[in-house]
């Protein structure tokens, strides 16, 4: 190969690579800028990753919705839920199907397993994590049992995520409708 | 050639052509011949020159990744945005640069190589991060991957080539423990074979094909297993395809890098003959060949996905056998011993799929024994010392592994072991004589 050639081709080759990451950001940031927001309830939960820098796991309640029937959908098989909005503000699901729906909001999941004999099944977020300031982090699970998960307060922690065209975007995290790093300052604050 | 035996060679002549051993005109034309050697330390120098550059622009871009995901907060999206592209770009610029130029500085390619490299796990692992991408590590991994390859074909560096190798594998590991297709690792694999056929062409004894050589033994061995897992699990013909792959590495590697000087130009041999070993010692015992449980999973083991498995498991007995037949012809019996494996792998396997589990077991302590013995007798007929150890290493480790496998009732072991002490003595008495016979 001459020179002339394999530099066109390394150009070529760190053009795709500049595009990945920018297409990423691309289609993200059109999806924060334009999505619909959802409210989701959580749990967090401080795992690590050596790559990425801390993140707490998002732990769903309630990820479960009525299967449509005939689609014969099987474990970790990409399926679609689509989304209705309650008075608060907070996510409900309605169906699960093999194919995204005409119209409405909708999202790209991943399926786990009926629930017992009726046709309900549950399923997976794509969004589950959700990256934090590496102190920060196991502050922020932390306040989540002490003050996020008591009896009747179940529903306060939650993420805020836009969602368009089957993709989601989380927005921001939050513990007693205050946003996560809001609430850990003024919990430092007040200490 | 050697450069310790030039230097050797032109200390040796002033004082051969003093003696009148040979002319001074004949001691001009050896030196001409076999050029000047290298002043001492000027290799080690320009080593010590390319391995700083690589260490350098490794240590800066994993402290670049580090310092990233320590996650600033005060950082907003757009300053994210150009941070993660910012190192990417001029690492691509400085590799543009030395392509454009033409420079063929080891040094130069191996580092920016490195630098690239690392520069686009940061660049994806931050956009990650800034948009809480919940994106699995094994799907980084393979993206990052497949983003590197290219890097090392282009700029002819190694380190690209390696992190692909560890990154398939960690991906293929991952895809296998999510119920994923973990087959895909096979043509995955296949894309960074010609790098190190391509980088070998010249010297195949350079450090750069051995560490690339030397990775693909130390890695392969840990992505078939999980790119096919369901053939050695479920199917339990793992002693026939790790016997295979093993045996393959041994094989290829004395088959083209049979003229290494040093063990660490043996990257093929050593790992493949450790673990054709290793694995026979292993098949030695006797509650391995407990089979039978494929015919609970045979729903499991009857999908096109294991199909598919199967005939690439298939590609490793298949290869190691034929490679197998060339030793027999060209009567290398150091390859002849350690290439039996998969045959009898075969043997066992297809005898323990009949409920015949113990003729697996015999086999193998059968054949570690006269593989123990084979090697001792070619290590003495050589005169090196190294095959002999080698040799009384696999003895010892067959006696041991049977003094303490209760698989075996003590009187079994006691006899046997009597026995075959005796016909090691027996032995010793018939060479002695001849000995003194042929005085």
């Amino acid at each position: 190969m001459n020179s002339k050639t394999v530099f066109g081709l390394f150009v070529a080759v760190a053009v795709a690579q500049v595009a990945v990451p920018v297409g990423q950001i691309w289609k993200h940031e059109d999806i924060l800028r334009t999505g619909t927001p959802y409210k989701f309830r959580t749990a967090p939960v401080d795992p690590y990753d050596a790559f990425r820098g801390r993140y707490v796991a998002l732990n769903y309640a309630d990820t479960v919705a009525p299967e449509r029937s005939g689609d014969h959908l099987t474990y970790r098989q990409p399926a679609y839920v689509t989304l209705e909005k309650d008075a608060a503000g907070f996510a409900r699901f309605t169906e699960l199907s093999a194919q995204p729906p005409a119209t409405g909001d909708y999202l790209r999941v991943q399926y786990a397993y009926r629930e017992g004999t009726n046709q309900t099944a549950r399923f997976t977020l794509p969004f589950d994590k959700f990256f934090m300031q590496e102190t920060q982090a196991p502050r922020a699970e932390r306040a989540y049992w002490e003050h996020g998960n008591r009896r009747g307060q179940t529903n306060h922690t939650y993420v805020v995520a836009r969602i368009k065209a089957g993709r989601g975007v989380i927005e921001e995290l939050y513990i007693q409708d205050t946003p996560i790093r809001q609430f850990l300052e003024q919990e430092s604050a007040g200490k | 050639m050697n450069r310790n035996a030039v230097r050797w060679l032109h200390g040796e002549l002033p004082e051969l052509v003093s003696q009148g051993v040979v002319s001074a005109e004949v001691a001009e034309r050896i030196r001409r011949h076999y050029g000047e050697p290298d002043a001492p330390g000027s290799a080690a120098k320009k080593w010590a020159i390319i391995l700083f550059s690589i260490l350098g622009a490794a240590l800066i871009g994993g402290g670049i990744i580090l310092l990233l995901a320590h996650n600033w907060e005060a950082l907003s999206r757009p300053v994210r945005a150009v941070i993660s592209i910012l190192p990417l770009a001029v690492a691509a610029a400085l590799g543009g640069w030395l392509l454009w130029t033409q420079r063929e500085s080891t040094a130069w390619r191996e580092g920016v190589g490195t630098a690239q490299t690392l520069a686009i796990g940061a660049a994806i692992a931050l956009v990650a991060q800034t948009y809480n991408l919940g994106g699995r590590f094994d799907e980084f991994m393979l993206t990052w991957s497949l983003l590197a390859l290219p890097v090392a074909y282009l700029l002819r560096a190694t380190a690209p080539a390696v992190l692909y190798l560890v990154g398939i594998t960690v991906w293929t590991g991952s895809v296998t423990f999510q119920a994923g297709n973990g087959v895909l690792y096979f043509p995955l694999l296949g894309a960074a074979l010609p790098f190190l056929w391509w980088t070998s062409r010249g010297n195949r004894y350079h450090p750069r094909p051995v560490v690339v050589a030397w990775v693909l033994a130390i890695t392969v061995g840990i992505g078939t297993g999980f790119a096919v897992e369901r053939v050695c699990g479920k199917l339990e013909a793992w002693p026939v395809v790790f016997g295979g792959l093993f045996t393959l590495l041994y094989l290829v590697g004395a088959r083209w890098w049979g003229e290494a000087g040093a063990a660490w130009q043996r990257p093929l041999q050593n790992v493949g003959a450790l673990g054709a070993v290793g694995l026979a010692v292993v098949l030695s015992f006797g509650h391995v060949w407990d089979h039978g449980s494929w015919r609970y999973y045979w729903e499991d083991v009857a999908t096109w996905r294991a199909g598919l498995q199967f005939a690439a498991a298939a590609v490793f007995p298949v290869a190691a056998l034929a490679l197998w037949v060339r030793s027999w012809t060209r009567r290398a019996w150091g390859e002849v011993m350690i290439g039996a494996v998969p045959a009898l792998a075969v043997i066992g396997w297809a005898a323990a799929l009949r409920d015949a589990n113990g003729i697996g077991m015999i086999l193998f302590n059968l054949y570690l024994f006269g593989l123990g013995i084979g090697t001792l007798v070619l290590g003495l007929r050589a005169r090196r010392l190294g095959t002999v150890n080698a040799g009384m290493v696999v003895l010892a480790a067959v006696i041991l592994c049977r003094f303490f496998d209760s698989d075996w009732g003590f009187l079994v072991r006691g006899v046997a072991f009597i026995l075959i002490g005796v016909g090691f003595l027996a032995t010793n008495l018939v060479l002695l004589k001849r000995k003194g016979a042929g005085r």
